[in-house]
């Protein structure tokens, strides 16, 4: 019997009806949602990347330092990697080094530095060639994984 | 009767999880939306529209497990989510993405990509074989 109902749509229908419950479902409790339910809860940028993503990524990587000279100056990262902070804006040496199809990352000190997102958010405003993302986590992060490379691999 | 028995715990499961599942979606559509973006996969305005709609299949697919008349399509369509969740894992797995799949609403914890994809793999092979073999006949129902 059900073998018979499935050959002649009958799940098609119970498919459709399902489906129909649900927006119709999805529409009636909508309103009471109320206007706010996505302000102040989306957490995500679409300019960030993980270290799993750049270490998977097969593109070589150009490293962009969005931290301060001092720090910088105490605590190199990456060899190879380029200045670029909001308070001295100077794309000079970025354009020089960046080479197509190098991927820009972006990093500054940590979860709690906003300098290279800032700086992401910009190069994408200004330069969106370059396709400019930034490190979640920054630097410890990338150090956790591989110690080795965040500090001696050319970008 | 033993299969009886199994099928009702299979289909009890089944509908437990989505329940599971699609509660604390419908409560916070927000955060659902959010782990959507994560994966990458689709823009922003579809994002919403699924945030939004996805909870509620997941809701109507729990409720037609239980109920006979739509047993059989809440199956289909519980193995279609498990394939199409399936690939959008095994992406952000292949992409290297360290996410919060948002399967069961917003845990805030990092999802084990390939534990997720094999739990999918699990759940639409249950579903499959409870519609391999549909449900015995019955004395007492004229089903």
């Amino acid at each position: 019997m059900e073998n018979r109902r499935f050959c002649r749509g009958g799940v098609a229908g119970e498919i459709l009806a399902l489906l129909a419950a649900a927006l119709v479902l999805s529409a009636v409790s909508y309103p009471f949602l109320g206007a706010g339910w996505r302000q102040g809860l989306s957490q995500f940028n679409p300019l960030a990347v993980s270290v799993l993503e750049v270490k998977k990524n097969s593109r070589p990587i150009l490293w962009v330092d969005a931290r301060h000279e001092p720090e910088r100056l105490r605590d190199p990262g990456p060899s190879g990697s380029v200045a670029l902070n909001e308070d001295t804006w100077n794309l000079e040496p970025l354009l020089l080094a960046w080479k197509p199809p190098q991927a820009v990352v972006v990093f500054c000190d940590g979860h709690g530095c906003q300098a290279s997102r800032k700086v992401a958010e910009r190069l994408a405003r200004e330069m969106p060639a370059l396709s400019a993302r930034f490190l979640e986590g920054g630097l410890p992060a990338l150090r956790q994984s591989s110690p080795e490379s965040s500090r001696t691999s050319p970008p | 009767m033993k299969a009886r028995v199994l099928r009702f715990l299979g289909l009890a499961l089944l509908a437990g999880l989505w329940l599971w599942a699609a509660v604390p979606k419908i409560a916070n559509p927000g955060a659902f939306y959010d782990a959507i973006l994560g994966f990458r996969l689709i823009p922003e305005p579809v994002a919403v529209a699924a945030a939004l709609y996805l909870p509620w299949l997941e809701f109507a697919i729990a409720l037609g497990l239980l109920w006979p008349r739509l047993r059989r399509g809440s199956l289909v369509l519980t193995a279609g989510l498990m394939i199409v969740f399936g690939c959008a894992l095994a992406a952000a797995w292949s992409a290297g993405l360290d996410l919060s799949c948002g399967c069961f609403g917003a845990s805030g914890e990092k999802t084990v990509l390939p534990l997720a994809i094999l739990r999918n793999l699990c759940l639409l092979v249950l579903s499959l074989l409870l519609l391999r073999f549909p449900a015995p006949p019955s004395r007492t129902s004229s089903s």
